[in-house]
């Protein structure tokens, strides 16, 4: 080639022209240039030689035992299809192929949310589990409560039958305890032998009032009625709320019942409960240490009247005559108040208004309500994206761990199926 | 037709009035009941067919299995077919359909059993070493250029026939045979060399 020649046609139209797909126009016209260009007669020798090269590969023929077996098993087919029916094959179509893949990565992100699902369940029945057993553990005190309460009305029944029985002498109460008392101590005389169950009660209630004002005297009133005292009162009236009663109340226990219905007349009961702290063993360890300590006291005395000694020994027993004395007077402040804590029952009061709604005072403006709706709302959009936040701390890490371990595995093998597919 | 002479009058009838008729004539016919013509199509077919599948799977056994399947598909789709389009296209569209199943089954099988090796071995019987080289180098085209390669050196199919089979643009199927072709003969031309000194060699040796 010694000149450029121009070529009217490149070399996929002489591919295209082997292959015979040019219009007849334009094969003559090839057909004409390929008669005075070498270069691009030279193109076409190649295609078509290639051509030839390929139509070496010749397949061996299929074996005449698999043509039979073929045409025998199309034949069958057929048969079978003529009897079956032509038109009464269901449709080959509506049966729907899923893409594996498609199916692996649903079930993974189906794993995956369950995965989610499983952590915060687990979380949730964890705090269930909180609850229930704080729950279990207030349901058993309060049966515990009740049976202080039963046994408080043994003692009252007691009473009733001895009414001069203010426990110690009584002869009931003596048999009682008896059992316990030998265990303790077989020796000790029975003057001061453990009294009948002494239980301290509190009772809690919770009133609607429906007018404040009248509340707070009818409640003085209940106070003086059954010698009873406020040990604690609170009263609030706050400047848009309802007013309210606070009130820790000490009532004779004889006078319980009676100033209980009276309380009642107050207003509507919201709630109402009681219970009964068991006292008598605490009681009983108070008498015993006490009866030991003025042993004790009785000895020194003793000692101090019978021996003379130098000053040094009187004066230490003076000290321990001091000592023991300071411990019998805090042990029987201790009972005093113990047997207050039993005399007088503790009743929690908490009174509030009933809610009436008035036109006009209770309403801010518009623009306050206005400013307070943006306030929320700023508050509730700033809660969620720190939810949001929070939870990605949370769980982030664990979820991202998750899917490394469902992914890899994964993409693994996606990676291994496409060499595959390539390779076939 | 091989076939005539084991079956003696009725398959001779049957040629003489199917052997001009169109793939699509006979189809139609089948289609609407008559059983005869499938015979003709199955002749006519079952070479192409096997052959099609011979040269894209690793196996003799499989590459049957498969030429089955496809007539069997044929049949069971018979009530459906319409002759809008032609049947060599028809029969090659199911044909692929089932290579690539075959071949998804296959990838998913490898994937996770590994591969067998029977199966990596290609159909060699009597291959001569020059056929084998340009074998390696049709394997190393890349899919959609092999598909349209071989669609078109072994079937026979126009341009349009595998544009619509392979359900891309003529233009597309134009360039990427070119492609295709040009990718071949470098490849071929970078084995030759070696071919030659094979050549050479297996000469010394008689």
């Amino acid at each position: 080639m010694t000149t450029a020649t121009i070529h009217p046609y490149g070399p996929e139209e002489m591919m295209v022209f082997c292959d015979g797909e040019l219009s007849a126009a334009e094969t003559q016209a090839v057909t004409e240039h390929i008669a005075e260009c070498a270069e691009c007669a030279e193109e076409v020798r190649q295609f078509r030689e290639m051509s030839q090269t390929l139509a070496q590969w010749s397949v061996p023929s299929i074996s005449q035992q698999v043509e039979e077996s073929v045409e025998e098993r199309v034949r069958g087919v057929v048969a079978r299809e003529k009897v079956l029916g032509m038109a009464k094959r269901p449709s080959r179509a509506s049966r729907r192929r899923w893409n594996p893949w498609i199916v692996g990565s649903a079930s993974a992100a189906a794993a995956i949310l369950l995965l989610v699902t499983g952590i915060s369940m687990t979380h949730h029945i964890q705090l269930a589990k909180h609850v229930s057993e704080r729950r279990e553990y207030l349901a058993a005190a309060q049966s515990e409560a009740l049976a202080g309460r039963q046994n408080a009305t043994l003692d009252a029944k007691l009473e009733s039958v001895e009414p001069s029985a203010p426990a110690m002498s009584s002869m009931a109460a003596d048999s009682y305890y008896s059992a316990t008392r030998s265990r303790v101590d077989p020796a000790l005389p029975p003057a001061i032998a453990p009294t009948a169950p002494l239980i301290a009660r509190i009772v809690n209630f919770s009133i609607v009032a429906k007018d404040m004002k009248a509340t707070r005297p009818a409640l003085d009133s209940i106070m003086t009625r059954y010698h009873g005292y406020a040990a604690q009162m609170n009263v609030e009236t706050p400047g848009d709320g309802s007013p309210s009663i606070q009130a820790s109340l000490r009532i004779p226990v004889a006078n319980l019942p009676a100033a209980m219905n009276d309380l009642r007349e107050l207003g509507r009961v919201a709630s109402e409960s009681e219970s009964g702290e068991d006292v008598t063993q605490q009681h009983q360890d108070l008498d015993q240490h006490l009866i030991t300590a003025r042993d004790t006291e009785e000895r020194f005395r003793d000692i101090l009247k019978q021996r003379t000694g130098n000053v040094s020994d009187v004066l230490q027993i003076e000290e321990g005559i001091a000592r023991v004395r300071g411990e019998i007077e805090s042990m029987e402040a201790e009972q005093a108040a113990l047997n207050h804590r039993v005399d007088f029952a503790q009743v929690d009061l908490s009174v509030s208004e009933e809610y009436s709604a008035n036109i006009g005072t209770g309403s801010a403006p518009l623009s306050t309500r206005l400013h307070n709706a943006f306030v929320e709302g700023y508050r509730n959009a700033t809660g969620t994206v720190v939810g949001i936040f929070l939870f990605l701390i949370e769980y982030g890490l664990a979820i991202l761990i998750w899917l490394a371990i469902v992914a890899v595995p994964l993409i693994l093998l996606q990676r291994r199926y496409h060499k595959m597919r390539a390779r076939l | 037709m091989d076939h005539s002479t084991e079956d003696s009058g009725e398959a001779t009838r049957r040629e003489r009035s199917d052997a001009h008729s169109s793939d699509e004539g006979l189809m139609g016919a089948f289609a609407r009941g008559s059983t005869e013509t499938f015979g003709e199509l199955f002749a006519r077919y079952k070479r192409p067919l096997f052959g099609f599948f011979c040269r894209r799977v690793a196996d003799r056994a499989q590459a049957e299995e498969l030429t089955q399947e496809t007539f069997v598909a044929v049949i069971s789709a018979a009530p459906r077919y319409e002759a809008s389009a032609k049947f060599r296209t028809y029969i090659y569209a199911i044909a692929l359909k089932l290579l690539r199943a075959h071949r998804r089954k296959a990838a998913f099988r490898a994937t996770f059993l590994g591969v067998a090796r029977e199966n990596e071995e290609p159909v060699t019987d009597g291959a001569l070493d020059e056929q084998l080289a340009m074998r390696e180098a049709i394997r190393r085209l890349d899919g959609t250029d092999r598909e349209i390669l071989l669609l078109r050196e072994f079937e026979q199919l126009s341009y349009g026939e595998i544009a619509d089979l392979l359900d891309l643009p003529l233009n597309t199927v134009r360039s990427r045979l070119f492609r295709a072709r040009m990718a071949l003969r470098e490849l071929l031309a970078a084995q030759a060399p070696a071919t030659v000194a094979q050549l050479r060699t297996q000469e010394e040796n008689l």
